[in-house]
């Protein structure tokens, strides 16, 4: 009889394991700033919806094709309208202003004129573009200037110095959303793993994460490494919007500098750190600067980075990474 | 002392719920181990799961924007109307975490399995 009994109790605690096994694990799906998100989360409570109004929220505030978003109202504004801004508003662009500076432009906010003038703005054509003429390219180029904004933190507004110059904040957005959301996790969710357009979240727990092989590839992902609890990763490439004209490939990675597509010999580069609008602004920016000058630049800002550069080596800056496909080195 | 029979240890049905014991643990390991293959796809449109295909049947589905085909265990997609193609572009697909995005007609066809990665970035 007592054998008996432990046999139940053995088959009761065996059904506890089994249960344990599969946590209720729910994922919020959807689109928001121009890319696909989701949300994969375990918790006793579902905040799906919380998930999509905030990201719409965001979006309203700062997307370039919303009429009324902050973004649309810069743009709109002639020189020396002053601009008021949300208290949410405020501080991302200050945050965006700031890494401009401190990238030397290399992350240029203002960037909207070369984005259009070379087609890169949605609805963009993938096939049949035609590179835009020096002149376009010049006359884009000198509007691609933070300094033509005028920002003040005290009166949490903006100013242009020229009615031309616009902002799109579309490299740093995502990283900017995926933050709100990972906090927005840590409050409902024991644990969380935030996707937004290959912007990632950890929330409770870290995460391996592969990086997207910015060439042809067998493999799904060219390499992997661990995204720890809180951290943030984003990734940029040449390989993400581009066409190609006469042999030559022109993405939308741009050059403020030049007015150019960036041509620095890195064609991805995947940065992680705690501050989402840092993780894809530097994304950016170290396309733009090249190996030399991206590591220098991860290290003044304390962030972790793999680069690929264009004879596929892997180049990392304080992050371990695995390789699956073969065809990448570490260096 | 008088002989007894030497006590049985283990007695008929115990051994049976032993091995019934033993099975159901293998079955768990086994669920809970066993490498999901990237086996099927699963088409979302708008954030919601309209499909699930597998990737061993040969399948065209043809949706409101795009079609879904099926072949040779890939899967890729066709004569999408939207201006940009990226998804046309992106070719066939048929490890577990790979996905075709159509941000135009806000289509995910997305291969489903466990891979050694959570998400790709």
């Amino acid at each position: 009889m007592k054998k008996l009994t432990a046999i139940v109790l053995l088959l009761a605690v065996l059904l506890c394991a089994l249960c344990a096994c599969s946590p209720s694990t729910k994922t919020a799906r959807g689109f928001a700033m121009g890319s696909e998100y989701y949300v994969t989360f375990s918790s006793s409570k579902d905040f799906s919806s919380e998930i999509s109004e905030m990201l719409s929220s965001i979006e309203e505030s700062f997307s370039t094709k919303v009429e009324g978003s902050a973004i649309s109202r810069i743009n709109a504004a002639a020189e020396s309208d002053v601009i008021h801004l949300s208290p949410e508003e405020s501080p991302v662009l200050k945050r965006c202003f700031e890494i401009a500076k401190e990238t030397d432009g290399a992350f240029e906010p203002a960037i909207l004129p070369l984005v259009q003038a070379w087609g890169f703005d949605p609805p963009y054509i993938m096939n049949g573009s035609v590179p835009p003429a020096d002149a376009v390219i010049d006359n884009a180029r000198a509007l691609c200037d933070s300094s033509l904004f005028v920002y003040s933190e005290e009166a949490s507004s903006v100013y242009k110095l020229n009615g031309s110059a616009c902002l799109d904040l579309g490299g740093a957005i995502k990283g900017y959303a995926a933050e709100r959301i990972r906090d927005l996790a840590k409050e409902r969710a024991q644990q969380a793993l935030v996707y937004i357009g290959g912007t990632i979240a950890a929330v409770g727990k870290s995460y391996e994460i592969g990086v997207t092989p910015p060439r042809d590839s067998e493999e799904s992902y060219a390499f992997r490494f661990t995204l720890l609890e809180n951290e943030i990763c984003a990734t940029s490439g040449d390989y993400e919007r581009y066409y190609i004209y006469e042999n030559e490939r022109y993405h939308h990675i741009l050059d403020a500098k030049t007015g150019r597509p960036a041509t620095s010999g890195v064609i991805s580069a995947t940065i992680v750190t705690e501050d989402g609008i840092l993780a894809d602004a530097l994304a950016t920016a170290v396309v733009v600067l090249g190996v030399d000058e991206g590591i220098a630049l991860l290290e003044k800002c304390g962030a972790k980075g793999a680069i690929v550069t264009t004879d596929k080596k892997v180049v990392t800056y304080g992050l371990t990474v695995t390789i699956k496909d073969a065809s990448y080195v570490l260096a | 002392m008088s002989s007894r029979k030497p006590l049985a240890l283990f007695r008929v049905w115990d051994v049976i719920l032993i091995v019934i014991l033993l099975a159901l643990v293998a079955l768990a390991v086994y669920l809970a181990v066993s490498p999901e293959k990237g086996d099927s796809a699963e088409i979302y449109v708008d954030g919601e799961l309209y499909k699930t295909l597998s990737l061993r049947l040969d399948t065209t589905v043809e949706l409101a924007h795009l079609t879904v085909v099926v072949e040779d265990g890939f899967v890729r997609v066709e004569d999408a109307d939207c201006s940009d193609k990226i998804c046309e572009k992106r070719g066939a697909i048929s490890k577990a975490g790979q996905s075709i995005v159509c941000l135009p007609n806000r289509v995910v066809v997305k291969i489903s399995g466990k891979d050694e990665v959570e998400a790709i970035s």
